[in-house]
């Protein structure tokens, strides 16, 4: 029958020079570059056959489609398509990263920046393109973007989809972070995290109330902003955030009262406490245990006295009952038997507690320390047991007495307290609002970043009204198209971007005033000013700021509302 | 059977994927790589092909397609090499197809041994003639994975990587493979 397959058996293979004579690297990549070119040559006849054929068609509906002579104006979904995403306009003036190190990745650890910021490395949290976990030392890349600057020199989009609804992102705050060893990036390894706080300024309608802000993650790929968390926000001592900052700031001087006030609230609740002081608690007699041997010493009498320097001094123990003896406790040092036969010339008492003493007896020559507990026998134990429960039940009634008493007082003065706050908020909100400007405060967010890359504190607002039939053009006359305009307003920590061309809409945000700017061909800027909505379209003519703006405190410069 | 012992450590991966890497960005620095495994590459045609000069007329193929592939190869936790060997495997596969030529099996009787003690006949009387008939009866992709895992000893994990398939379902695929032959085998004998 014929075999399927040819089996050879024991084939002998050349050896290893014979194989290396057919080795030849260099014709390879000869041969590989060879086939590169015609490749790209292809490439570009199919793309020149494509736009033949482009063209043909569009011809043919040129002439033969009614309306279709115009020239169809670029839309601003395909001009944002075609742009990469985080499309950086001025990269010389780009915001740049603080690098500091983490020493072993194994531990993790806390970095803090000069901004007050911080975060917290976890330990084992850094692995390499393939998934292993690694050690030794780590960079991490760390900036922080706060305000429409921020935004505009890193190229970051603030635009975000919330169930299909075109929204923007106003931001409390920024931060990108990520990881590098050797110079090769690192992902965050399953499961770890690292806290953030990020230290930033928002603006505030009433001083204080927080304001709520969300977290959202830049997904570079998906080409969107992800919902994330909440963003865990709470205000920054003001002193603690500016410490040389002027101390009759309307803010400090709240804090200031407010500290006076807390103190005096403190005050009043400890002389409360001390006006009206907690009775003494009945001691419960103990009965003898009937085993242990006892000492009969009565001090209150003075028949054996009490060393001056003692601790417990005949008048400490006049809540004895009568008959009460010492009884050794078990606990005890060792008793020598020929304590008994020795008369002491005084003794010594401390307190351990109610019911334990530490009693030391007394020779000129000699001194015996025991553990001792007052303790009373038969008649006297029932007696003493009597006399303590009516104590008790007077002791429990005083201070319910007390209690009632004192817990009038306290909330009289929390509500005292309460309204002396709220007076002084008030006041100081009434200062504030009657102020110019928008009212802003220093907060501290707090969340997680679980993957690297770029994270936002914010919140979604509307999209603003848009108009279409604006004219783009420049001082000179110069038509401005087909480029990205930038706006942002005065209320809103946020960047808008559209489409400078005629047909595209432009947003406008009424009842603040709007700044609009481009980015010339040269590098150079050209900013627009609306101090009131621009409803009727028309011109709008940007000015070029000149000389070219060179740095960043130049361009805040050239784009500030003042 | 122990473990075939063609392993290569996380350590020289992890270095060797640096080159890669380097080769992506540039396709001159792929000669260490291409002197690294000419060799083994070479031997595995021959084997399939058992012609010196045909060999290396595939090895080139092999070697210029993976600089061709080079840009999309992605690190997935087994050596190069398994990569460069799949192409190869694909390279001999279409010669083949296109020569109409029976396929070349290279069968040492030791290796031939493994796969009997493998299918638990080692103390049973069985010939080479036996198992090579059995052996004739597979399906090329079958035969194949014979070929990988008793006569070149390869792990399963490259073994996977060279087929494109995962590493259980290499095993999985690999026992049913003997349990047949063991069938077909006792169904011999009985005749």
């Amino acid at each position: 029958m014929e075999k399927n397959y040819n089996f050879k058996f024991n084939l002998e293979e050349p050896d290893g020079d014979a194989i290396k004579k057919h080795m030849d690297f260099d014709a390879l990549l000869g041969q590989f570059e060879q086939e590169q070119v015609p490749r790209k040559r292809q490439a570009r006849l199919r793309r020149l056959t494509y736009a033949i054929s482009a063209a043909a068609a569009a011809l043919v509906l040129l002439l033969f489609v009614p309306g279709l002579f115009q020239k169809a104006a670029l839309t601003p979904e395909d001009y944002f398509a075609s742009q990469d995403f985080v499309n950086v306009p001025l990269p010389e003036m780009n915001i740049t990263y603080e690098v500091k190190t983490v020493a072993d990745a194994h531990r993790g650890g806390v970095i803090d920046y000069e901004s007050g910021s911080r975060l917290v490395i976890p330990a084992a949290a850094f692995m390499n393109d393939r998934g292993k976990l690694i050690g030794g030392e780590v960079e991490i890349h760390y900036r922080e973007l706060h305000d429409y600057i921020d935004f505009f020199v890193s190229g970051i989009p603030m635009a975000y989809d919330s169930l299909g609804m075109q929204r923007y992102l106003t931001s409390a705050g920024m931060v990108e972070v990520f990881a590098k060893q050797n110079g090769r990036r690192l992902r965050l390894a399953p499961g770890k995290a690292v806290q953030v706080e990020l230290r930033s300024e928002v603006r505030v309608q009433d001083y204080f109330m927080l304001p709520n802000y969300y977290v959202y993650r830049l997904d570079t790929v998906k080409r969107s902003w992800e919902y994330q968390n909440i963003d865990m926000l709470q205000f920054a001592e003001e002193e603690e955030w500016e410490p040389g900052a002027a101390t009759d700031s309307p803010q400090r001087r709240w804090q200031q009262e407010l500290r006076w006030l807390e103190q005096d609230y403190e005050l009043a609740l400890q002389e409360l406490q001390a006006s009206n002081p907690v009775p003494a608690a009945p001691v419960p007699p103990r009965q003898a245990a009937g085993n242990r041997p006892t000492l009969e010493l009565d001090f209150v009498n003075g028949e054996l006295p009490l060393d001056p320097t003692s601790e417990i001094q005949a008048a400490d123990l006049a809540y004895l009952h009568g008959g009460t003896i010492w009884e050794i406790l078990p606990e005890s040092p060792e008793v020598d038997s020929r304590a008994f036969k020795v008369e002491w010339q005084q003794v010594k008492l401390r307190r351990i507690n109610p019911r334990q003493y530490e009693l030391t007896l007394q020779h000129s020559q000699n001194e015996e320390t025991l553990l001792v507990a007052p303790v009373l026998f038969g008649e006297d134990y029932q007696g003493a047991l009597r006399q303590f429960e009516q104590a008790q039940a007077a002791y429990t009634a005083k201070v319910e007495v007390r209690e009632r008493q004192i817990s009038e007082a306290r909330d009289s003065l929390q509500a005292m307290f309460a309204e002396r706050k709220a007076a002084l908020q008030e006041s100081l909100s009434e200062e504030l609002s009657s102020r110019p400007g928008p009212l802003r405060r220093k907060v501290i967010n707090r969340f997680v970043v679980t993957n690297f890359g770029i994270w936002n504190c914010a919140r979604p607002t509307s999209a603003p009204q848009t108009m279409t039939g604006v004219n783009y053009v420049l001082e000179n006359g110069e038509a401005i198209e087909n480029t990205t305009t930038y706006v942002v307003n005065e209320t809103q920590n946020t960047i808008f971007r559209y489409l400078a061309s005629s047909s595209a809409p432009l947003g406008i945000v009424a009842d603040t005033d709007n700044l609009l700017w481009v980015v010339n061909g040269a590098g150079g800027i050209s900013v627009a000013r609306l101090d009131q909505p621009f409803l009727d379209g028309g011109d709008l003519v940007f000015k070029t700021v000149t000389p070219p703006v060179q740095n960043q405190s130049e361009l805040r410069a050239a784009l500030s509302f003042e | 059977m122990s473990e075939p012992q063609k392993t290569v450590s996380a350590a020289a991966m992890e270095a060797e994927w640096q080159e890669i890497q380097a080769a992506q960005q540039n396709p001159a620095r792929f000669r260490p790589l291409y002197e690294r495994y000419y060799e083994p590459i070479f031997r595995f045609v021959f084997r399939r092909m058992a012609d010196s000069d045909l060999s290396a007329d595939l090895c080139s193929q092999v070697f210029l397609k993976a600089l061709q592939r080079l840009e999309s190869y992605q690190f997935r936790g087994v050596p190069f090499s398994a990569w460069l060997f799949r192409i190869a495997s694909n390279e001999v596969a279409q010669h083949y197809r296109q020569n109409s030529q029976k396929r070349t099996v290279s069968v040492e009787e030791n290796t031939l041994g493994d796969v009997a003690e493998e299918m638990d006949i080692d103390g049973e009387i069985w010939q080479v003639e036996d198992l090579v008939n059995v052996l004739d009866t597979l399906k090329p992709a079958e035969l194949e994975l014979i070929e990988l895992r008793f006569f070149e000893q390869r792990p399963f994990k490259v073994i996977a990587e060279i087929l494109g398939i995962t590493e259980s379902n290499a095993k999985v695929k690999t026992y049913r493979i003997l349990e047949r032959l063991k069938k077909r085998l006792q169904g011999q004998k009985t005749k």
